[in-house]
């Protein structure tokens, strides 16, 4: 479906690149839900960016990308075009910035509708307010005519939903869907997403720093590390048994209900050196090894692949 | 939505009778009046108090004021003291060339801020960008008098293509005659006022295209006109329409740069030659009228943006 | 896209309204060009310089005066007859003169033009000289009708074009101040005084009977055309434009450009080196009835300029023929008393410049002073009045003398002058046509801004009114100049001339100290009808 190979992200000052994502390979399956987690900075939403074609203007991408298995080019912007909200839908963070406050909700999704389809604005809408329903953005017609600033945050949200599925892309990209949301809220998005996937058998790649969504939700799921993917598993077995000690301390950061001290990430630990391992100033395990060279994505089994000298083992688990 | 406007309305009439008071008042405190002894011109003392004594100008202030108040509610704005004609008939006489110059530079900077501030918003660095910003820097820094003179100089004198002075040939004044006079004056007050509205284009659409509904309408895989169109463009409308109705009253109050550096005919020689000349009626009217401009000026303004912002509904 | 439409929309519309004043142009045309517009066309209230240029250009005067001369000279009034009293005149009318609307100019459009200005109504500035006339003062405290009716005692009309006009007592200066033009009775009678400034003839002016008629007075122009049936004859230049263009430059631009001919009296010495050089302009100049002076203003209290020594101190301070040499270009004269060059009565003995700091300190210390600190005026925007403030500055520190200059807009420097608020002051001031010295010298004169009183002045002035021998007004006239020197209440410094700059083609210009259209009528343009 999608596959990601050496993707890299950079940005230049004052003739250094500093790279946000490095050298990222990774693959999505239709029908599958991967979740992508990762502390603020380490890369996901850039990840997320490049894979949409959206990268800021000063932004330096390189890498190959395939989408069903055609090769899309980075140098050409256009190549994006056809793809964004037919092949490839997005949904953003906050749907209180993400909509247009000048137009009613209703309008946003036809507008995509009549755009890519060709059809006419009338039948757009109708078919705007079936998607409403289906939805659950109830009374669908009244909702239509509202403007984004008359919605709650998740109605909001599903409204965004709606806009990007119109066109039932084959890939969806959920960027922090939830964040902005209430707990409860939260579910149901979720639940729209899952359902969204199944029922289209397409392909999601749902980005949070939240690891009870990515658990709740993900098929499997990518760790990344300043722009680095440090591990790759199937959701249960990373949670079951994390091979990165970020991975590790990530789930340690979670609140337990059996432990009453909460761990925080320390973020500045030494400033990043361009060698060695990217986690290894925060590294408990670090070895001096570490800190000379950096290592590679490489599988330990099959499903799992981690970016570790000395992956945790199940007794080094604390 | 009905209300609001009737508040407004009458928060004008309150600020007009306000800016009527205090202009009077101030106007009074200044001293002197229109026929103060000028010892260049041998007037009569006498006659010049019985000038005074006609007009009710050596009552008290108060009576002054009451009797100036009673007539402009019956629609009397009184006679110039200078040119003893009825200030409104004056101001009309000269409003349509101040409009004609006014007006057209006004819509010419405007149409070519907003089509040069888009292109170069959507081009963020490019070398036209730069052009432009640093053309319209220029535009700022240089007195439009300067400017006016430098051109004058250029094309009326060192090659006499254009007339420097004024808005006809006498004699002639067909369509073609003032056009060819509204060129320099046009030119002058075009780059003045363009360089100064791309700047709020510029930013403005740049504000706009950062927000992250337009990343979001750009992932719904629209294309680059319609966001522009239909979504950069409505929501940077607002700060360039804040300006548009700021720059308002300064239309209808004249182009005093053209008007002396160009001779052209208008009203913002008579406002300022009238107010140092004491022309009391003039000075109250031309205040009244600009407050009023003001307030029209921010009523369509505010009209706008509720046609606009669903939000302010 | 709307809105070049609407851009066009207003442009045609404008058009359409531009062009209904539009009036076709034959002949040759003249540009003349102004600072500012007029406020009237109705010569009874003139008030200002752009004013009363037109109105020479659409107004015959009663009487003129010699441009060099200053005697009186028909115009209007064909002749004058002076009886043996010194009392009575019986003036013609000219026999050709009509109003534009065919109507002749009679003796009792003159006589009801004088009842206007005797009218207890009348605000212009005309009645003073009139007040000599019987019955004149009577009828500005008497007359009860808002109209101009009735009748004043010393005025009586002889026949349709003959007037006799009685004086109450001998006024010599009489003639010289019949400068104004009559209004048309049969038009204006029906018309209260009160309101005759602001009547629709006063910027319509249907009617007139000078060299020109208006054709078309807008907010850019005054456009008048020849009148063919002028009394001394249609003038040669068709049209006259009289065209309002604020800034001197843009008017030398025009000049240049060929597009003007004409800018009167404003030329700036400066400019003139290079516009001699021009074979197509030509400059004239000419001295005027103005001169500048430093007004010493002892009435404040405890002012030290109310010392007659402090105030000499000043008048040993600057050299005049210094200041009109390199300020003003010799385009002037120096002036040391209040009587001008053009005067028959002026006193060439005065003239010789007295710089003497030593003699100024003298004087200041003899008056008890050894410091002293002044403040000094004068308005914006003229630069010879600006040199000769820092001048005076620079003069005034070597004697102990500390001024202080205060640079004022011209409406706050009116006012500080006519309250007093000052120690020192440069101002210009205008002068009669007769040498007479009463309106700024006598101490009853209302026009007496300084308040200068000295009662031999006061008689001599009474007496030189009263005499009509020419040698002995100018004893007279000497005699109190000397007086009013003696006493020192102001600085004369000098007498600034006007210098204009013409087209080469224009001919027979001969500007007059008080007005450059004296001889319009005669003017011509070489090369006629090239132009437009």
């Amino acid at each position: 479906m999608l596959e990601v190979k050496n993707l890299q992200v950079g940005f230049e000052e004052a003739g250094k690149i500093t790279w946000a994502v490095k050298n990222s390979s990774f693959s999505v399956s239709a029908g599958e839900i991967l979740g992508i987690v990762g502390e603020s900075g380490s890369g996901k939403s850039m990840t997320a960016m490049a894979i949409m074609g959206l990268w800021p203007a000063d932004a330096i991408v390189r890498g190959q990308l395939y989408f069903q298995g055609r090769k899309i080019d980075f140098a050409q912007h256009k190549a994006w075009q056809e793809l964004r909200g037919v092949m490839m839908g997005m949904v953003f963070q906050d749907p209180t910035s993400t909509l247009n406050p000048l137009y009613p909700v209703g309008q946003t999704v036809a507008e995509a509708l009549c755009y890519h389809k060709k059809i006419p604005l009338e039948e757009a809408k109708r078919k705007a307010l079936k998607l409403f329903t289906s939805l659950g953005i109830l009374p669908a017609a009244t909702r239509a005519q509202q403007y984004p600033h008359q919605l709650s945050g998740g109605l909001k949200q599903r409204v965004a939903l709606a806009a990007a599925i119109c066109c039932k892309p084959s890939l969806l990209i959920a960027d922090e869907p939830t964040t902005a949301l209430d707990v409860t809220v939260q579910a149901q998005i979720l639940n729209l997403l899952t359902a969204y996937v199944r029922e289209e058998n397409s392909a999601l790649l749902l980005i949070s720093h939240d690891l009870g969504v990515i658990a709740q939700t993900a098929d499997r799921v990518l760790v990344m590390c300043r722009g680095v993917i440090v591990e790759e598993a199937p959701v249960i077995k990373l949670f079951k048994h994390p091979l990165h000690p970020y991975t590790q301390l990530l789930m340690n950061s979670l609140p337990r209900l059996d432990r009453n001290v909460l761990h925080n990430i320390e973020k500045n630990g030494t400033a990043a050196s361009s060698v060695g391992c990217v986690f290894a100033g925060r590294c408990q395990y670090c070895r001096e090894f570490c800190l000379l060279e950096e290592p590679a994505l490489k599988t330990i089994t099959e499903n799992r692949k981690v970016c570790c000298h000395f992956p945790l083992t199940k007794g080094r688990s604390s | 939505m009905k209300s609001a406007l009737v508040r407004r309305f009458l928060q004008t009439v309150i600020v007009l009778f306000g800016v009527s008071v205090v202009t009077f008042l101030v106007m009074h405190a200044a001293p002197g009046h229109p026929l103060q002894a000028n010892p260049e011109l041998r007037l009569d003392p006498t006659a010049i108090e019985r000038w005074l004594q006609l007009r009710q100008l050596d009552q008290p202030l108060i009576f002054q004021y009451l009797a100036w108040l009673s007539r402009v509610f019956r629609g009397d704005f009184g006679e110039s003291l200078l040119y003893n004609r009825p200030v409104l008939e004056l101001m009309g006489e000269r409003l349509p060339s101040t409009l004609l110059l006014t007006l057209s530079a006004f819509a010419l900077a405007m149409f070519l801020a907003v089509a040069v501030g888009i292109k170069i918003a959507t081009q963020q660095n490019s070398w036209l960008d730069r052009l432009v910003c640093t053309i319209s820097l220029a535009g700022i820094s240089v007195p439009n008098f300067w400017l006016g003179m430098v051109l004058v100089l250029l094309f009326a004198y060192r090659f006499p293509i254009l007339p420097a002075v004024g808005m006809r040939t006498p004699g002639d004044g067909s369509i073609l005659d003032i056009l060819q006079h509204m060129l320099l004056p046009l030119l002058v007050m075009v780059a003045g006022n363009f360089a100064r509205y791309v700047r709020y284009v510029r930013s403005a659409v740049l504000d706009v295209m950062q927000q992250d509904y337009v990343k979001a309408a750009r992932a719904r895989g629209l294309g680059e006109n319609e966001i522009l169109y239909r979504h950069v463009l409505p929501n940077a409308a607002m700060p360039i329409i804040t300006v548009a109705a700021l720059s308002l009253p300064m239309l209808f109050t004249g182009a005093m740069v053209a008007e002396y550096v160009f001779a052209w005919p208008g009203l913002g020689r008579f406002i300022i030659t009238s107010t140092m000349a004491r022309d009391y009626p003039v000075i109250m009217t031309v205040n009244l009228y600009t407050a009023s401009l003001v307030a029209i000026a921010n009523f369509i303004a505010d009209v706008l943006y509720l046609l606009i912002d669903p939000r302010l509904r | 896209m709307r809105r070049i439409l609407a851009t066009v929309i207003i442009v045609l519309f404008m058009m359409c309204t531009g062009c209904q004043n539009n009036k076709s142009t034959t002949g040759p045309s003249l540009h003349v060009a102004a600072l500012t517009g007029p406020l009237t066309m109705n010569p009874l209230f003139l008030r200002d310089t752009a004013s009363a240029e037109v109105a020479a250009l659409l107004h015959p005067q009663l009487l003129v005066t010699d441009p060099e001369t200053l005697l009186p000279k028909a115009r209007l009034f064909s002749s004058w007859q002076l009886l043996e009293d010194n009392l009575t005149y019986i003036f013609s009318l000219h026999d050709d003169a009509y109003w534009s609307d065919g109507k002749p100019i009679t003796a009792e459009d003159v006589a009801f033009t004088l009842r206007v200005i005797c009218h207890p109504d009348y605000t212009g500035g005309l009645f003073l000289p009139l007040r000599y006339i019987t019955g004149a003062e009577g009828y500005k405290q008497e007359h009860s009708s808002p109209f101009a009716d009735g009748a004043i005692s010393g005025i009586s009309i002889i026949d349709e074009k003959t007037l006799k006009i009685n004086l109450k007592e001998t006024y010599a200066p009489f003639l010289t101040m019949l400068n104004f033009a009559p209004l048309p009775a049969h038009i204006l009678s029906q018309v209260e005084v009160a309101k005759m400034e602001s009547h629709e003839y006063s910027h319509k002016l249907p009617v007139s009977a000078g060299p020109y008629l208006l054709a078309e007075w807008n907010d850019e122009y005054v456009h008048v055309r020849a009148n063919p049936n002028y009394f001394l004859g249609k003038p040669s230049i068709e049209n006259i434009y009289y065209r309002y263009i604020p800034n001197l430059e843009a008017q030398l631009i025009e000049l240049l450009a060929g597009k003007l001919d004409l800018i009167p009296t404003a030329v700036k010495v400066e400019d003139i080196k290079n516009l001699k050089n021009n074979p197509e302009i030509k400059i004239y100049h000419n001295p005027r009835l103005v001169y500048d002076y430093l007004a010493l203003n002892g009435r404040k209290v405890n002012s030290p300029l109310a010392d007659k020594k402090v105030r000499k101190a000043f008048s040993l301070l600057l050299n005049r023929q210094e200041i009109v040499k390199n300020l003003l270009l010799n385009y002037g004269t120096p002036l040391y008393g209040p009587l001008l060059p053009l005067h028959f009565a002026y006193n060439k003995a005065l003239q010789t410049d007295k710089v003497d700091l030593a003699a100024a300190r003298r004087l200041l210390v003899e008056a008890g002073y050894n410091k002293l600190e002044l403040n000094l005026i004068y308005n914006v925007g003229n630069a010879v009045r600006e040199n000769v403030a820092l001048l005076l500055k620079e003069q005034a520190a070597k004697i102990g003398i500390e001024i202080k200059i205060t640079l004022l807009e011209w409406e706050a420097f009116l006012a500080a002058l006519n309250e007093g608020d000052y120690d020192l002051a440069i101002l210009g001031r205008g002068v009669e046509v007769d040498p007479d010295l009463t309106f700024h010298w006598h101490s009853q004169s209302r026009g007496n801004s300084l308040a200068y009183a000295n009662s031999e002045v006061d008689q001599l002035l009474d007496q030189g009114v009263a005499t009509m021998d020419r040698s002995k007004r100018t004893e007279i006239y000497q005699a109190a100049e000397s007086i009013i020197v003696e006493d020192a209440p102001a600085v004369w410094l000098y007498a600034r001339e006007a210098i204009h700059a013409a087209t080469a083609k224009l001919q027979n210009f001969t500007p007059h100290p008080e007005s450059i259209f004296y001889n319009v009528h005669e003017w011509t343009l070489a090369a006629e009808g090239e132009e437009f």
